[in-house]
């Protein structure tokens, strides 16, 4: 990668090979995309959040959606959900517009806690099953015993941090296609975020892709096999995290730093 | 996917609402008890007063416990942070919809059901007799023709849509409502005033500039009929109405929450 003359990279600086140069094999790709958008553009109010972004994601990888505050990470995912549609371009999940059939191959773990405070551990265990056929309830019993939690207690009795593992929990025990988490291990402490990470990691199968929307990229950057920017609704860097390494000779956490500088 | 969402939504309000609603139907019970045994006792009157004021406050707020839970359940579970599991199960945006307002209904029934039922206890004779009420209901019915068991149908329909429409138009409120940055529940309940403004007056525009003609053809068209008919005619027509009402709200409150959806 290449460098300006005080070290920093930019945006600007940041080699054609390193940017969203996906665009030019798209049509070979676009067929094994799990996660396909096509000038993608999305408006608050006349204020673009996503401005005409082109991304194809492969399936089997590890990828770090990275960018600073209101860079439309948020957006990005939401829109992969199909919690708002976009304003002009496409969103595609496996070939499918956002909706019943992509939402069955889609497991989304939001920043906020979703969980029905007056259900209990097993309540939302159960429901769950109900609805998702490819969650697994002997996986999340496991994960649920391995960081000691209680699956008779009630969801608002437990703490925020507890309330987070158990949502991710809920997510990854699922067998999904695309994994969308929004700032997974933002809430938990040290010592669960490793927990956290390990858990993504066993169960990741070769046929699923987690896209990981995050600010700590040093505590992520390990696990990650691409890496994109997102800036101003925008991407700005698109590569594998090995050549971004092995291009800048910098970790992908002070390659951030210089290109989102304040 | 519809039934198991209305699962979750019956057990979720069942499980404040079905002990409030025991406790009606046990206070009118020892009400009553409490009528029977304090008879003829010094200081009777204060405990059968005070008795009667926990039920009257408990009949209060049978209702008003109803009315809030479906509004707040709505609220919370669609347009609060709940609303980023609800919207992102394999379920359609009008299941998630019709879940709530399927719940709603049946709550607001049981409520009135409740009420009923907890008035009856609270006046039962002990010379009542199980045979007399069955006896009861039997001559009423017995006296109906085919004919007034339909018009009994209707009013229940129309009763269910009148309900519908009411409960869909408080979600169109807050569907509104959500799509503020800030205050939220304010704008919900600006938008609940101003959907009624606009309703009362397009109605007092529609009729004003048809009344002569409505009045012309509905008395003909009456008339053509007979007594029967016409009675059904007018319900079934108001239920065409009441259901025409419930579209016109439906739809736009789905389109809020299909595409509009401002998740806090």
């Amino acid at each position: 990668m290449e460098q300006t003359q005080n070290g920093e990279f930019t945006p600007q600086t940041v080699p054609e090979t390193a940017m969203a140069p996906v665009s030019d094999n798209r049509a070979e790709e676009s067929t094994a995309a799990i996660l396909s958008c096509k000038h993608l553009v999305k408006q608050y109010g006349g204020n673009p959040a996503l401005a005409g972004v082109d991304l194809d994601l492969p399936s089997g990888k590890i990828i770090g959606l990275l960018g600073p505050n209101g860079s439309g990470k948020t957006t990005l995912l939401k829109l992969a959900c199909g919690l708002i549609p976009p304003t002009s371009g496409e969103i595609l999940i496996q070939g499918l517009r956002p909706g019943i059939e992509s939402k069955k191959i889609v497991s989304f773990l939001p920043e906020k806690t979703y969980l029905n405070g007056w259900m209990r551990v097993n309540d939302i265990l159960a429901m769950f099953k109900d609805f998702y056929a490819d969650f697994s309830l002997e996986t999340a019993k496991e994960m649920l015993a391995n960081l000691q939690i209680d699956e008779r207690a009630r969801l608002k009795t437990l703490s925020k941090g507890t309330q987070e593992k158990v949502q991710l929990i809920l997510v990854m025990s699922r067998r999904a296609k695309l994994y969308l988490l929004d700032e997974p291990i933002g809430g938990v402490d040290p010592a669960a975020r490793d927990y956290i990470l390990r858990t993504i990691i066993k169960n990741y199968n070769e046929q699923s892709t987690i896209l990981i929307s995050t600010h700590l990229i040093s505590e992520v950057e390990q696990i990650l096999d691409q890496a994109v920017f997102l800036n101003h609704g925008k991407i700005v860097v698109n590569a594998p995290v090995d050549v971004l390494r092995e291009q800048s000779g910098k970790s992908l956490d002070a390659m951030f730093r210089e290109v989102f500088k304040c | 996917m519809l039934g198991k969402l209305i699962k979750y939504e019956m057990k979720s309000s069942a499980r404040y609402l079905l002990p409030l609603y025991v406790s009606v139907l046990i206070l009118a019970v020892v009400n009553r008890l409490g009528a029977l045994w304090l008879q003829n006792m010094p200081g009777s009157s204060t405990w059968e007063g005070l008795l009667m004021f926990f039920y009257v406050l408990l009949s209060i707020s049978l209702f008003v416990v109803t009315g809030v839970g479906i509004l707040v359940r709505f609220y919370h579970n669609l347009l609060g942070q709940e609303g980023y599991l609800m919207f992102t199960l394999p379920v359609s945006t009008s299941a998630n919809l019709f879940a709530k307002l399927i719940s709603a209904i049946f709550w607001i029934i049981a409520s009135m059901l409740v009420f009923f039922l907890s008035v009856l206890l609270l006046t039962f004779s002990s010379t009542w007799q199980i045979s007399d009420i069955i006896d009861w209901v039997s001559r009423t019915f017995s006296g109906f023709e085919l004919g007034a068991v339909f018009v009994l149908l209707e009013i229940c329909l129309l009763v269910l849509l009148s309900l519908a429409s009411f409960v869909l138009l408080c979600y169109l409120s807050m569907s509104i409502g959500q799509l503020a940055n800030r205050q939220k529940l304010l704008l919900s309940v600006a938008a609940f005033l101003a959907l009624q403004v606009v309703i009362s007056t397009l109605s007092v525009i529609f009729l004003s500039h048809n009344a002569a003609w409505l009045s012309t053809s509905i008395s003909a068209w009456i008339d053509s009929m007979s007594p029967q008919a016409a009675i059904h005619g007018v319900l079934l027509g108001s239920c065409l109405g009441a259901l025409v009402e419930c579209a016109i709200l439906y739809i736009p409150c789905w389109l809020l929450l299909k595409n509009k959806l401002n998740l806090s």
